[in-house]
């Protein structure tokens, strides 16, 4: 099991020396990462600033919240990197559909793992007063849990590279 | 006809996948740009309110029943939070960064947990406070307690987690507002240095 795990665990690094062949494809990686880490970076705080993103959020920003930032980001820029590289090498679709192709790769991994829809959800149940009056206390919840759903959140991330390393592989036969 | 659709089911079907997915994460952002967070612990801008009394109320703080009208003629701060929300710890740790400043005035801050504690459990205002900021705790400048439901009902009545009231010496309701960790400005107006002391 720990071997099979390795071996899948493996194709990663594999995945990324293809992806990551050119010098192109680096500084876009590069470029990707920090846009995500600046990103992550305003968002997570936000919890302290009544869901204020932006400059305002990063002055509450973590030891702590900035290595889970960090942590997200590469792997969403991984995780574009191998999209956009299996995209170039299984499909013969023109450079429009190239880049579409390769949003559709990533971006879903990057809004179902994120904190942006159980923020949204707190801030459905901010407005809507109702759910916690129906028991329904969502905020709640989700302010007790936040450790929690960052993890889960990080572990589909890591899912999502996973997956997008294995297709990049069956490309790069 | 059948050509044409030939040429468009070779063309166009490879792309049902990705047209579809395009399609769903359309929605998705759709969703999360309009659900986008924009401070809606509470109304960070509230108009100002236009002539209002501040009506009393109880609160009780230390088992004992306290009510609103006692701090009449002096600047007054209703802050009622829940003791699971992060940005009411951002706010306490907000309002210790300025404690000096505050304990040169004659303005006090009144920290309620909400009733219920917004319908969710947790900590007590004493480790609350304890955990954020804890020099609050030995400050009469700083009154910690708990909501009645009458309080509750009338200084909170869409149930935010995070809101305040600054009421003026007068005793009319002069901010209304939230988060005081990204608001304090609206508050800072009202910490001025006692007169004659």
């Amino acid at each position: 099991m720990i071997a099979a795990f390795y071996q899948r665990a493996e194709m990663v690094p594999r995945a990324l020396q293809f992806a990551l062949g050119s010098r192109r494809a680096v500084v876009g990686t590069i470029v990707l990462f920090l846009v995500a880490l600046a990103f992550y970076a305003m968002l997570l705080p936000a919890t302290s600033t009544g869901g204020a993103v932006g400059l305002i959020s990063l002055r509450f920003l973590t030891l702590g919240q900035f290595v889970l930032a960090t942590i997200m980001a590469v792997l969403l820029a991984l995780t574009v990197a191998l999209g956009v590289y299996g995209i170039r090498q299984g499909a013969r679709v023109g450079p429009a559909g190239t880049v579409m192709g390769a949003v559709l790769a990533t971006l879903p991994a990057l809004l179902c793992c994120t904190p942006i829809l159980p923020l949204a959800i707190a801030t459905i149940a901010s407005v809507l007063p109702a759910a916690g009056q129906l028991g329904l206390p969502i905020q709640g919840f989700i302010a007790t849990h936040e450790g929690a759903i960052y993890g889960v959140a990080i572990a589909l991330m890591v899912w999502g590279l996973y997956g997008s390393a294995r297709r990049a592989l069956s490309c790069a036969c | 006809m059948t050509k044409t659709n030939n040429l468009l089911h070779r063309r166009f079907l490879p792309l049902g996948k990705p047209l579809l997915a395009a399609l769903a994460l359309t929605g998705l952002v759709s969703a999360t740009a309009v659900a986008a967070p924009t401070g809606k612990m509470g109304p960070t801008n509230a108009p100002t309110p236009q002539n209002v009394v501040a009506p009393n109320a109880p609160f009780t703080a230390d088992g004992k029943t306290v009510e609103l009208k006692t701090y009449v003629g002096h600047p007054l701060v209703v802050w009622q939070v829940t003791t699971w929300c992060p940005s009411c710890k951002a706010g306490l740790r907000t309002f210790a960064q300025h404690q000096a400043e505050i304990d040169k005035s004659d303005i006090t801050i009144l920290v309620l947990r909400d009733y219920k504690n917004g319908g969710y459990s947790g900590p007590s205002m004493h480790n609350f406070v304890e955990q954020a900021a804890p020099t609050l705790l030995h400050d009469s400048h700083f009154v910690i307690g708990d909501d009645t439901k009458a309080l509750f009902d009338i200084y909170n009545p869409h149930k935010f987690v995070d809101v305040y009231q600054v009421i003026a010496p007068d005793g009319h309701v002069a901010v209304v507002s939230s988060t005081p960790s990204v608001t304090f400005g609206k508050i800072e107006r009202f910490i001025k240095p006692k007169t004659g002391s």
